[in-house]
């Protein structure tokens, strides 16, 4: 056997670190750490060839039907166009949030019934989940809380929501009706928190956001987003620090997008993102080391799955193609639909009207088939890259708003790559169980596994 | 990092490593850009 002639023309070496070579199949996401002391070219005749011979098929067909399969799972509700909050990164448009548009509760409804219909068109083994995304999902409370109630057992429900407009009591409901929550919250220093996420007027919204996660208080469904600007991104470890100690789950440490304006001039060096991520990161492993209790940083854990379990991967920005129009889509309050939140408000995108067109026919329209076209074989610099199929070069409508042309790589793809490199030290270093949850990591077999 | 930390590490550090875990149920699993999704809470790996 030979490697890099034939049918073995896939595997390349990278550096990891001082210490550890990566030996990687890209497409397959099939890799091998190997400490740099070791004979390199006689492990991978030896050890690795015959492993990756074995294997590659199955790795094959499995990272295939993961990437191409087009099946949604969840539909994000804009059901609401207005917001209470003006924060000045916010995806969705200005006019669109300054506009009072909101479905009423029989259009809600028919949306929902036309998710139950879909899912037991498909064999009905898959219940969707329905998630109560921006712009303020709680200002139409009354309405959505009922959705809850008459669904339950039909969907799953999900809201995301800025966190002001809870009452204690919505909390109890929320929990006992199993409602997954995203709560946003920028900083743990007040100051940065209500320069970022401010009322209209000005106000900030900290203490408000702050009362509504001690309300959770460890609830194994709550996660805050934090989403990553200049002005917050030094703060990263010490926001980790507090939401450990409010018993917060999960956190998803989000870089800023630059689809809208903007959010462009507040997005993190690459350089200054890197470094305190990983600081964060560090400090999340430290604290479940000392305490037992785990934060789970998401959007790592993802990509700690990605290379080992591609197909568990929860977030489905970070593969390619990525998830908008393949496992999700988002409907605006006009019932337009979008292949993900991120692309409301730029008409090229929209897919149909959930209100006139079938979930089918807006899943094969023209204008959703294009951005599952986008594959990081078809954008120079990613086609090359060893991490390709691990980064997925996201997020299309980032990309395609900054520079015009969504075959392009990330505006954080140095990141990205940093990010994927830690992840392969941790392996390494045999400390996955830091970062994702070690209950289920034992539950789990291996495809595979050669350790020597 | 303690000293027998660093020699946990540097020991763990020196073993050619590979491996893949199945996913039993999550085929084109991947349920959504953020934290919700189907996946029962106590099942998932993060």
């Amino acid at each position: 056997m030979h490697y890099n002639t034939g049918s073995h023309l896939r595997l390349t070496l990278c550096d990891i670190d001082e210490e550890t070579l990566l030996v990687i199949d890209p497409d397959t996401v099939f890799w091998v750490l190997v400490p740099k002391g070791e004979c390199v070219y006689s492990k991978i005749t030896h050890d690795i060839l015959p492993l990756y011979d074995e294997v590659k098929r199955e790795c094959e067909e499995e990272m295939h039907d993961f990437r191409f399969t087009s099946n949604p799972g969840v539909i994000y509700m804009n059901s609401v166009s207005r917001c209470n909050l003006n924060c000045s990164y916010c995806y969705i448009p200005q006019e669109i949030r300054k506009n009072h548009q909101q479905m009423n509760k029989e259009q809600l409804f028919e949306v929902l019934m036309k998710a139950c219909e879909y899912s037991e068109e498909n064999g009905g083994n898959r219940k969707l989940t329905v998630v109560f995304h921006g712009s303020e999902p709680l200002l139409m409370k009354e309405e959505i809380f009922a959705a809850i109630e008459e669904f339950e057992g039909m969907l799953y429900f999900g809201i995301q929501t800025n966190g002001t407009l809870f009452r204690e009591y919505d909390v109890e409901f929320l929990k006992k009706h199993g409602v997954s929550v995203g709560i946003s919250l920028d900083s743990s220093y007040p100051e940065t928190h209500d320069s970022l996420r401010k009322t209209w007027d000005g106000k900030g919204t900290f203490e408000k956001v702050v009362e509504a996660i001690d309300w959770f208080d460890g609830y194994q469904r709550l996660n805050v987003v934090t989403t990553i600007t200049k002005q917050n991104v030094s703060q990263l470890p010490a926001m980790v620090s507090f939401l450990h100690a409010k018993n917060v789950p999960s956190v998803l440490l989000n870089p800023v997008r630059g689809t809208q304006g903007p959010a462009r001039s507040l997005m993190p060096d690459n350089e200054i993102l890197k470094k305190f991520f990983i600081s964060a990161l560090k400090r999340a492993m430290e604290l479940t080391e000392k305490t037992g209790k785990q934060i789970i940083v998401g959007n790592f854990a993802n990509i700690m799955v990605g290379i080992i379990a591609p197909t568990a991967r929860k977030l489905m920005c970070d593969i390619s193609p990525c998830g908008g129009g393949r496992c999700f889509f988002a409907i605006a309050t006009d019932g337009n639909v979008f292949p993900c939140g991120e692309f409301i408000g730029i008409e090229e995108s929209r897919g149909g009207n959930i209100f006139r067109n079938s979930i089918p026919d807006i899943m094969n329209s023209d204008s959703f088939e294009r951005i599952r076209d986008r594959v990081v074989e078809k954008i120079e610099h990613c086609d090359t890259c060893a991490f390709r199929n691990i980064c997925g070069a996201p997020c299309p409508a980032e990309v395609s708003s900054m520079q015009g042309n969504f075959y392009n790589p990330s505006p954080y793809c140095e990141f990205y790559e940093e990010l994927i490199r830690f992840a392969f030290k941790i392996i390494a270093e045999d400390k996955v169980k830091y970062f994702l949850k070690e209950d289920a990591l034992n539950t789990l077999g291996y495809k595979y596994r050669m350790v020597e | 990092m303690n000293k027998d930390k660093e020699e946990e590490v540097r020991k763990k550090k020196q073993s050619v490593m590979a491996y893949r875990l199945k996913c039993p149920g999550t085929a084109n699993g991947g349920l959504t850009h953020y934290m919700f999704g189907d996946s029962p809470a106590d099942k998932a790996l993060f």
